[in-house]
């Protein structure tokens, strides 16, 4: 069976939480978020809890806008989200109010979120892609690809003018055969 | 069968690049080139097949993940019980499978 998944605003999380342990899932198994940019301005955070390891559980789920985005801390109810929630706030630039702000694992100074959908790893862009040549060819591709997780060059990268919205950068790390110049 | 190292089955392979491009690391390289299959009517648009020229793994990318062996339609990649030789650096864990 899947987990019931409760949808809750950004004020109702913590409440909401908190009568989920009330109900007996007092089991925290993990929490994350998903950056849903292309569908919503906004981090999707979720918490898994339930009676035991076992047992079915139930999905708290939020939504938090991708910019400035702030949340209760689950601090005072779960200690152990903590550190989740130190993950979540490095990788997904969501503040938790309350909650323990130290760095977890990206450098000192590390600019930006490197699991938001909009982050691009450079070191990935200028490194040629082995997989870029089409069966048989020995020179470079006629068609143009790029692999996951790097966008169209047209995008990022080789880009005049203004930089791309992170919609656009979103969209186009899917890999795949590089758009026509129109 | 254990999973100490990644094998080519060279006859299998048909250079069609699918490992290459699933491999996360991009550990993988392969030079390949297009030829007339014998036999086949000449003309304009002849017929062609793909004969492997150069298959390399990067052992020091590679994650021992088997996405590669996985992906392979025609069973080209194998697990292997080899280990890859060592090597004093990190350029020299690049090995050319035949």
């Amino acid at each position: 069976m899947p987990d019931r998944i409760e949808q809750v605003d950004a004020a109702g999380w913590r409440p909401a939480v908190a009568a989920e342990l009330d109900a007996g899932a007092h089991w925290f198994d993990w929490l994350g978020a998903v950056d849903e940019i292309g569908r919503e301005e906004a981090i999707r955070v979720i918490v898994r809890l339930a009676p035991d390891a076992d047992a079915e559980g139930v999905r708290v789920e939020t939504l938090v806008p991708r910019d400035g985005g702030s949340l209760a801390s689950l601090r005072e109810l779960i200690p152990g989200a903590t550190w989740h929630e130190r993950e979540v706030r490095e990788f997904f630039g969501v503040e938790f109010e309350g909650g323990d702000n130290r760095p977890l694992l990206l450098r000192e100074g590390a600019v930006g979120h490197p699991l938001r959908r909009d982050a691009v790893l450079a070191a990935r862009v200028v490194r040629p892609w082995p997989g870029g040549k089409e069966p048989g060819e020995v020179a470079t591709a006629r068609r143009r690809m790029v692999p996951p997780g790097v966008p169209d060059p047209e995008v990022w990268g080789e880009r005049v003018g203004e930089p791309a919205s992170p919609e656009e950068i979103a969209a186009s790390v899917q890999g795949g055969r590089v758009r026509r110049r129109r | 069968m254990s999973h100490r190292s990644i094998k080519l089955v060279h006859e299998n392979c048909t250079s069609c690049m699918i490992c290459v491009r699933e491999c996360p690391t991009w550990c993988i390289n392969l030079e390949s080139h297009a030829e007339p299959i014998p036999g086949s009517p000449p003309g304009p648009r002849q017929r062609t097949h793909n004969i492997l020229d150069a298959f390399s793994i990067d052992w020091s990318l590679c994650l021992y993940c088997g996405i590669c062996i996985e992906e392979c339609p025609f069973d080209a990649l194998v697990w292997s019980d080899d280990l890859p030789a060592p090597a004093a650096s990190a350029t020299g864990l690049v090995e050319e499978l035949t």
